[in-house]
């Protein structure tokens, strides 16, 4: 008898489980819907994309032979005493030479958080992820960024593309990260890209 | 050449030599046969790289994988034709299983879920392994993530991952843990109630994200589960047995040589369940004793030839050589074959647990925030923030009310080795300091995959027990699992 109470209490248990595991548990936790499926995972630049630390292999694959310069994590130019700025771009595969790709990683990103353009560039993105970065003095630890990556199809030229990193946002919690080809950036930004500043740059007067 | 037809070439050669080495190993049955031969496959897939990675020529890695395999086929072959009939069950098992798991895939498109470590699995099972990369430095300083899985992937297509293994290993888990189960309860119930366990069981896993995830999830913490699933099959079966017969050492072997290299961590869980099993009391004769300090041996030095191989970091941190840790392994697995210990067997398994559950004391008093690193997980495992819905209740729930009395001497076991894993996973964390966080992606809550199997095995042996009981029935073949339970306990070894 004490038996078939233990089974019946298991079996009760069991079904509880299974009902609260339909009903409550999706509402806790829904796990993210695969964005991208099937076994061509591997070489699915989009997916790769989408993971920190992936981002240069995601860019070789779409154009092998692009550049990407202020895509650093330095100390600002001319601000020898401020905290290391930018996004941390570069990885293992950089440096490996694996990737045919030229990464500048010497300068920290162009700021364009103060022009208005943001609105502009964002409508040309393929992609949408994060990217470990410090957007600028006022934030104190290394923490993530929200990253895109754009380009115009209409303005690409016949030679290799040539990506630029910016900062698109620099509020709290919302800090924001890009590379812009820099044809699309060029025609967008109100002022020479000669003359942006990058991040917290100092250039003497 | 189409992707799908390397992927079921490349799992044809991993089905045939992998039934080979299992044919080598003196196992004769084909079920067995055909879940083993995922893991020895997977095992002469990371010696041959490790071969290769040695002799400092990592172009060769794949060719080494070819011959060597093409190798255990021909000596099976030569030396075990006898057994062909069971061979080619077992590679038809295999075979089924690979054509489901490439049917996932190709045909179904069951895709995994977005993550960072997958995406760095990826690369480093593409470009380092696949390309490879004479410069193995990138891929020694992975080692948290293990080798054995990102070697297995890139077998795959050229600038493509091999996508069917990953459910390949989650369908060899369960047959693993279906097959080891229906051995330790030994004729004690009917088919007929374990069939309505297993379906009850069925039915739960399904509505649990984390079992989902798991079939499809690109990370070594599934291979790690089923290294682990074989580890503790391998110690219950030469318990049950008395003496270590061909699949308990084979289970061992490759189970514990898998585990050492699947996670840089597997060897904390390795360890536990090596201990359960030189913590045996009736090793006898010198065969066995030269069986056992093999077998110690092939797991230590496996762990120490990854390490080695690659010059990987983890030497330097513990300011171990890799000379000191071959000595260490060849001295410690002769000591645990030896006759000398035979007095203090009994006393290494509840030395082990004690020593561990004093260190997890340490980390927790010493921990800033005691209470919250106690509580660590309990909004993964108690909350459903972790995905693993209801399960954590249901097992808990589930061994109050089986309770332990009544049970065979195997589900205890069973169930003091799941404890004792939980602790180990809790105890491999503290390397990395705490005991982990709320969130799915949580080391930790992932590593909660590495026991999984062996909680599955411990429910379906105590389900099964507990519903032929509650029917009445008479054992088939042998004494009632409480009779079982008093000539089996540990206190009556």
């Amino acid at each position: 008898m004490i038996n078939r109470w233990r089974v019946s209490l298991i079996g009760l248990g069991l079904a509880v489980g299974v009902g609260l595991n339909v009903t409550l548990v999706p509402q806790i936790m829904t796990p993210r819907t695969p964005v991208f499926n099937g076994a061509d995972i591997a070489e699915n630049w989009e997916w790769r994309s989408m993971a920190i630390h992936s981002h240069s292999w995601w860019l070789w694959e779409k154009f092998p032979e692009s550049t990407a310069t202020h895509v650093g994590f330095v100390t600002p130019p001319g601000n020898p005493d401020a905290l290391r700025v930018g996004m941390l771009y570069s990885q293992w595969m950089d440096r490996q030479g694996a990737l045919s790709t030229e990464v500048d990683a010497s300068l920290p990103p162009l700021d364009v958080s103060e022009l208005g353009i943001r609105d502009a560039l964002y409508p040309h993105h393929r992609v949408y992820s994060r990217i470990h970065c410090r957007s600028g003095q006022e934030m104190a630890d290394r923490d993530t960024c929200y990253y895109f990556v754009s380009w115009s199809e209409e303005l690409l030229g016949d030679d290799p593309p040539r990506f630029i990193g910016v900062l698109t946002n620099r509020e709290q919690d919302k800090e924001e990260m890009a590379l812009i080809e820099e044809n699309l950036l060029r025609d967008v930004s109100p002022v020479p890209l000669e003359d942006l500043l990058s991040i917290d740059e100092i250039r003497p007067s | 050449m189409q992707p799908v037809v390397v992927e079921a070439l490349v799992l044809a050669l991993m089905g045939f030599s992998g039934v080979a080495l299992g044919l080598l190993f003196g196992i004769r049955h084909w079920i067995v046969l055909a879940f083993f031969a995922v893991a020895a496959s997977t095992l002469l897939r990371t010696w041959s790289a490790f071969t290769a990675w040695s002799l400092g020529r990592p172009e060769w890695a794949l060719e080494a994988w070819l011959i060597i395999s093409i190798l255990a086929v021909a000596v099976a072959a030569a030396t075990r034709y006898r057994a062909w009939s069971t061979a080619g069950l077992a590679v038809g098992l295999f075979g089924v299983g690979s054509v489901v798991a490439i049917l996932t895939k190709y045909v179904l498109g069951v895709g995994e879920r977005h993550h960072s470590d997958s995406a760095s699995m990826l690369s480093m099972a593409i470009f380092a392994i696949q390309g490879e990369f004479d410069d193995t430095e990138v891929i020694a300083d992975s080692y948290k993530r293990g080798i054995s899985y990102p070697l297995m992937l890139a077998l795959g297509p050229e600038g493509r991952i091999l996508s069917a293994y990953t459910p390949l290993v989650y369908f060899a888990l369960l047959v693993a843990a279906g097959w080891i189960a229906w051995k330790l309860l030994a004729g004690r119930v009917s088919w007929k109630v374990f069939a309505v366990v297993i379906g009850a069981l069925t039915l739960f896993s399904l509505t649990v994200p984390m079992f989902r995830a798991a079939m499809s999830y690109l990370n070594g913490h599934t291979l790690m589960g089923f290294a682990t699933v074989l580890l503790v099959g391998g110690l219950l079966i030469a318990r049950q047995e008395q003496r270590f017969s061909a699949i308990p050492m084979a289970f061992t072997l490759v189970g514990g040589a898998l585990g050492a290299t699947a996670r840089v961590e597997g060897i904390v869980l390795v360890l536990v369940v090596v201990i359960a099993l030189v913590g045996q009391t009736w090793w006898s004769g010198a065969t066995q004793r030269l069986q056992l300090f093999a077998t110690l041996s092939v797991i230590g030095l496996t762990f120490t030839w990854w390490l080695s191989a690659l010059e990987s970091p983890v030497l330097e941190r513990f300011g171990l050589p890799d000379w000191v840790l071959v000595l260490l392994t060849l001295v410690g697995a002769s000591v645990a074959a030896s006759k000398w210990i035979d007095p203090i067997r009994a006393w290494l398994l509840p030395a082990a647990a004690a020593i561990l559950l004093v260190l997890l004391a340490r980390v927790v008093w010493q921990s800033s925030n005691p209470v919250g690193t106690v509580l660590a997980q309990w909004p993964n495992l108690g909350l459903g923030v972790g995905g693993w819905g209801t399960a954590a209740h249901v097992f808990i729930g589930s061994a109050v009310l089986l309770g332990i009395r009544r049970r065979s001497a195997e589900y205890r076991w069973l169930l003091g080795l799941s404890a004792l894993l939980i602790a180990a996973v809790l105890f491999s964390k503290t390397f990395d300091g705490g005991f982990g966080r709320a969130s799915f992606y949580d080391s930790v809550n992932r590593m909660w995959l590495h026991v999984m199997p062996t909680i599955l095995l411990t429910t379906l042996v105590g389900y099964s027990e507990a519903l032929h009981a509650a029917l009445g029935r008479r054992a088939a073949t042998q004494s009632s699992p409480r009779q079982t339970a008093a000539t089996n306990s540990p206190t009556a070894q």
